[in-house]
């Protein structure tokens, strides 16, 4: 059924072969291809088909077969929560065709649509507001496309790129004989500013326009906000996103694999480990290797170890944000300690790269157990104290309950998970429902609220850290001995003492770090639970040493497409509590 | 005229009273008049404090500047700066307005005629000195022989703020 | 010499003292507030500069005044510059009237430690104390709205107007509570003179706190207000509105609108003390050692100024408005009522009285606002695992 096209006609079909499976094991994870002009009839049928129930999208993505006969490939990924269920569609798009739009299915396809035409210059017909999103309107070309010059080439500034044409003239002439700008479109008619056209519909009706960010104090970076107010009270929000874009998918493809992972430290940039691991996981599945137990459990306990400590950085600066800037200073302080914890790990405090394809990078040092233990000795007590401070306050429950409330129909539908999502009662969670590491080992509980406000996502944030607490203790006090990585040494560098012994070892570790390791062809598409919520790596080998694609799932990119619709009614202060609930790390939405 | 202190802060207090009310109707921006209004009413309060009314100085600071220019002020940037209304300072009824600044005028006028006329000296005349506690005579005051028009007043306070409620109310729907 | 020379020469030296000593307070009172701040937070706070970075405000304030003082191109240029000034005379103004101390004899002379206070000098030279104090100093404190609300208006940054539109509304509505509940102990004291206010205080032998509870908690929750200060400092929430209304004021003149900002609180503090806390008298009627008692009961209250900054999130606009509007006023209110009503009916044992009313109004208060605050979150109470899985003992406090 993978290799087969999925035609228009074969709808029915395929409905009903997947309702079948879907009653066994192996309807958990299903695989399709498409043809263009079914994917909307198909996206409509699956998901409003009450047996299959595909109500979450979690990415549309593409990738670039530069050579292939139809140049682009989509990829759709959806599930069916809570069942969880996956499938995958996979749609082969020519150069110039257009792909219908699936925002009529699920909302937040929006913006996923929107980045692949700005990454891949795929139309969408019928999208409402096909617009670049994360590059510069004024951007020429389309980034992600193989074709796409990389080095060397002047960089785009408003001041260069005045005279758009001499601009191309120039690239042509300095790639002469390459038609890299063959499909250059300039696209103004698309490239309005974010939301320019509603914005100046409210203006017109007398609202005032207010412009919060992108150098805003609250906006976690660099987010730009632009409120329609009626008095204090919002009517409509826009946001615009792209100013910490950093093209890391396009540089991960110019970096052996070993190395495109220090970039994953760099997009959600609070939780280093956790992107390690994803990637990590995404590329052995690919190789087809399974990392020895004692590396599975301390992933799992690194990974909780910064998910506290991600936890930490948000209600810091959530509290900041309504303006109890002790509660800051005081995460901060005990954050401190777990960077301690990965500096005694790796040398590092944030950019750790620690979790490493096939494993771990070293094993775990001397005293890190003893750190550890101090530190799950020390944080209770302390998030007691936050307890305390925050959750009975009258200011504090002012501030939060009821505000920013966001439906669950909503939540599946803008494809929000992870502390949102349970916070509007679905328990979902992806460590349960599809366990990766060892996280089947281990007891916990998934906190889940009712009222879907801030209050609640706060309160099941709180919680989340102390089942953390208690999966970290559990992998401390099971840590099983023996490896802590494969002892594949094609994949991974072989041990230092083994250089000055063994040739073989030499050329194994010359190979491994020069031009890496070469895995199969292939795509694997791995998630896991992120302290945002569901995160995915996808990666599509072509047998180089080099990632072909990289891309992430980032959950705020969808958290923060639901944004405008918690805030809206509510007074400009309560942006400040919506936008510190949604928790979004702008590194990773951008990306 | 002899000089004294009393005469000087006077004069002084006059001077810059009557300077900003002039301004207060010249200039042409609205906001920069509300703020001339404030310089004025707070002028009247020293004239207060010189004719010994320091509870009437007090007061005319806490009502006339305190609350009724702030509101003015108020009423002005909400319109002209959020809702982006232009106000204008100069009447178009040029013809009706003079007429009723003159009338105003003459008023005024007559009643000081009329007391000069009479003999009394109103710049020289020194001001009263209370016998007991200006206070209590003023509360006793409100509360025994004018106990009417001071209850009447607040209830026509009262109706004017309920029909601003209501007015902003039906605004809304 | 004439006498009126030597009294308006005493009143001169007075006067520079005084104001000297407030303004010393500020950079201290910014100084203690970096200091118990950082504590709170286990910092350790300002270090560098002088012991205990003691000269540290100094530092700052050298620097703020060397900066480039900037004019944005479509400010208000009348207006403008003038704003920090119109919010600083005021606060400056309002320290005229709050004794800091009782009656110094020097030979024949004596008067009290007051701007506007009392002078007695030989042959009958008398120059009674200010009789409306209060008023002047409730007046002069109204009259800091024109220079938030021009400042805001006049920067032409939308963020500033919002910032000068909150502040003053916010300062109109908390100046009503804040008068109210001063009329309790004035009825008590019978007179608007602050220095009788003190010595109404010594003739009970019992501080205003003690009957007028209610009063002083609606003083310090609007006084708190009236001074922008956490947890109602809204108006310069910088993670809302950047700076508030002072957003584009730099160099000296927003120097100004800090120092106005922080003499503002050492005044509200000043007349809290005066009318709940005893004013100057402490033990001992010696009077070179009440501006010391003054200055500690001052710290008092700065010092709870800063620990509330420390502890507390920030409200939101209306729910401050609604507080201001629904709770305090007609609280001070209702307060003001039973004082004028025990003191017309049982004068004799007014202080008990008003004691016990104000600790039933104070309980009926407390419960009523956990009532209310129950009720907003009796959603929650039913909510999800989170809520189950709270420590004890925070469960049981809801």
């Amino acid at each position: 059924m993978a290799n087969t096209l999925v035609t228009k006609d074969l709808i029915p079909q395929t409905i009903q072969d997947i309702a079948q499976k879907a009653q066994t094991l192996e309807g958990k994870e299903i695989h399709l291809r498409a043809e263009k002009e079914a994917i909307l009839h198909l996206c409509q049928a699956l998901r409003n088909d009450s047996g299959l129930n595909y109500n979450f999208l979690s990415d549309i993505t593409a990738v670039d077969y530069y050579t292939a006969e139809s140049r682009f490939e989509l990829v759709y990924r959806m599930y069916s929560i809570p069942e969880g269920r996956r499938l995958w569609i996979k749609v082969p798009v020519g150069i110039d065709q257009e792909v219908d739009t699936v925002t009529s299915v699920w909302k937040n396809a929006d913006w996923m649509e929107r980045e692949v035409f700005d990454m891949f210059g795929i139309r969408f017909s019928g999208h409402p507001d096909l617009r670049r999103i994360l590059m510069p309107a004024n951007w020429i070309g389309h980034p992600l496309r193989k074709d796409h010059p990389i080095g060397s080439e002047e960089v785009q500034f408003t001041v260069n790129t005045g005279d758009i044409t001499s601009q191309i003239e120039f690239l042509n002439s300095r790639f002469e004989g390459m038609d890299f700008f063959g499909y250059v479109e300039r696209g103004s008619e698309l490239n309005t500013l974010y939301g320019a056209e509603k914005m100046k519909k409210y203006e017109e009706e007398g609202k005032i326009i207010l412009n919060m960010g992108p150098q805003h104090p609250s906006t976690h970076g660099v987010l730009r906000v632009i409120l329609a107010l009626e008095g204090e009270t919002i009517v409509d929000a826009d946001l615009d996103i792209g100013y910490l874009h950093t093209g890391i998918e396009k540089q991960a493809e110019q970096l052996i694999y070993q190395q495109a992972l220090t970039l994953t430290d760099r997009m959600d940039y609070v939780s280093p480990l956790m992107n390690n691991l994803g990637y990590s996981m995404s590329v052995e599945k690919i190789l087809g290797v399974e990392v020895p137990p004692r590396g599975q459990y301390l992933r799992v306990l690194l990974a909780e170890l910064t998910r506290i400590g991600s936890h930490l950085v948000w209600l810091g600066t959530h509290a900041l944000e309504i303006g109890a800037v002790t509660v800051f200073l005081y995460c901060f302080q005990d954050r401190e300690l777990l960077l301690d914890i990965f500096e005694l790990l790796s040398g590092q405090r944030m950019m750790t790269s620690w979790i490493n394809i096939g494993g771990l990078r070293d094993d775990i040092p001397e005293g890190f157990t003893h750190a550890v233990k101090n530190f799950l000795e020390v944080f209770p007590p302390r998030l007691k104290e936050y307890h305390t401070l925050l959750t009975n306050n009258p200011i504090w429950l002012k501030r939060t309950k009821g505000i920013g409330y966001l439906s669950l129909e909503d939540a599946l539908d803008y494809g929000v998970s992870g502390p949102i999502l349970r916070a509007a009662g679905m328990e979902f969670d992806v460590r349960k429902t599809w366990p990766y590491s060892a996280y089947s080992d281990f007891e916990f509980d998934i906190p889940t609220g009712e009222n879907s406000d801030v209050y609640d996502r706060y309160l099941v944030r709180m919680e989340e850290m102390r089942q953390s607490l208690r999966i970290a203790e559990q992998a401390l006090a099971k840590l099983p001995e023996g490896d802590y990585r494969i002892e594949d040494y094609k994949i991974v560098l072989p041990p230092r003492q083994r250089l000055d012994v063994s040739m073989e070892s030499l050329i194994h570790h010359f190979l491994v770090a020069t031009q890496g390791f070469l895995p199969p062809k292939g795509d694997a598409y791995v998630s896991y639970e992120g302290p945002r919520g569901e995160t995915g790596y996808y990666i599509v080998s072509d047998g180089s040493g080099k990632p072909y694609r990289m891309h992430m799932r980032s959950p705020s990119f969808s958290a923060l497409q639901s944004m405008p619709l918690m805030v809206r009614g509510h007074y400009v202060s309560d942006v400040i509590s919506v936008l510190g609930s949604v928790d979004m790390i702008m590194g990773e939405v951008d990306r | 005229m002899e000089i004294t202190g009393y005469n000087v802060a006077f004069i002084a207090i006059a001077a810059m009273t009557v300077t900003s009310a002039i301004f207060v109707v010249t200039l042409p921006n609205i906001l920069r008049s509300a703020l001339f209004l404030m310089f004025t009413f707070i002028g009247v309060a020293g004239l207060y404090v010189l004719a010994n009314a320091e509870i009437l100085a007090a007061m005319q600071l806490l009502i006339y500047v305190g609350a009724i220019t702030v509101l003015i002020l108020f009423a002005i940037v909400l319109t002209q700066q959020l809702m982006g209304a232009r106000i204008t300072q100069t009447s178009r009824n040029i013809v009706l307005g003079g007429v009723a600044a003159i009338a105003v005028f003459a008023f005024i006028a007559t009643t000081f005629v009329s007391h000069f006329s009479k003999g009394s000296d109103m710049i020289a005349a020194q001001p009263a000195v209370p016998t007991s506690d200006p206070l209590l005579m003023i509360a006793k005051m409100l509360i025994q022989p004018y106990v009417l028009p001071f209850e009447l007043a607040s209830f026509i306070l009262l109706v004017a703020m309920v029909g601003a409620i209501v007015i902003a109310k039906e605004d809304k729907d | 010499m004439p006498e009126i020379v030597i009294f308006l020469l005493i009143k001169l030296v007075m006067t520079i003292v005084i104001f000297a000593l407030w303004m010393t307070m500020v950079p201290f009172m910014i100084w203690l507030e970096r200091k118990v701040i950082a504590d709170i937070q286990i910092r350790i706070g300002p270090n560098r500069v002088g012991p205990f970075g003691l000269l540290q405000p100094i530092a700052d304030a050298l620097k703020l005044i060397m900066k480039e003082d900037i004019t944005p191109a479509k400010a208000d240029k009348l207006i403008y510059p003038i704003a920090p000034a119109l919010l600083m005379v005021p606060a400056l103004l309002a320290i005229a009237v709050i004794p800091i101390g009782g009656m110094v004899t020097i030979g024949e002379r004596s008067f009290t430690l007051q701007i506007m206070g009392e002078y007695r000098g030989p042959n009958g030279f008398f120059v009674p104390e200010l009789d409306a104090g209060i008023l002047l100093s409730l007046a002069l404190s109204s009259l800091g709205v024109y220079g938030v609300v021009l400042a805001g208006w006049s920067s032409a940054n939308k963020y500033s107007l919002l910032g000068g539109m909150r502040s003053s509304a916010q300062m109109l509505s908390y100046e009503l509570p804040l008068g109210v509940a001063l009329v309790g102990p004035l009825l008590l004291a019978s007179s608007l003179r602050l220095n009788e206010v003190v010595n109404a205080q010594s003739n009970f032998g019992i501080w205003f706190i003690i009957p007028q509870f209610v009063g002083f908690i609606i003083f310090l929750m609007s006084g708190t207000a009236e001074v922008n200060r956490a947890p109602f400092d809204l108006p310069e929430a910088e993670q809302e509105l950047i700076g508030g209304y002072h957003t584009e004021y730099s160099s000296f003149r927003f120097a100004m609108f800090f120092m106005a900002e922080y003499l503002n609180m050492v005044t509200i503090s000043a007349l809290a003390v005066t009318f709940f806390l005893g004013g100057y008298r402490l033990f001992t009627d010696i009077v070179w050692l009440q501006p010391i008692w003054f200055a500690l009961k001052l710290m008092l209250f700065l010092y709870l100024f800063v620990w509330i900054r420390g502890t507390w999130p920030r409200v939101r606009y209306d729910q401050l408005m609604a507080l201001g509007w629904k709770v305090s006023l007609p609280l001070a209110l209702v307060n003001l009522a039973i004082t004028a009503i025990v003191l017309a009916y049982v004068p004799k044992r007014a202080v008990l009285v008003l004691t016990i009313t104000s600790i039933v109004l104070i309980t009926i208060a407390y419960y009523g606002s956990s009532y209310n605050i129950r009720r907003s979150t009796d959603m929650t109470a039913r909510s999800g695992y989170a809520r189950r899985h709270l420590p004890e003992s925070e469960e049981t406090r809801i």
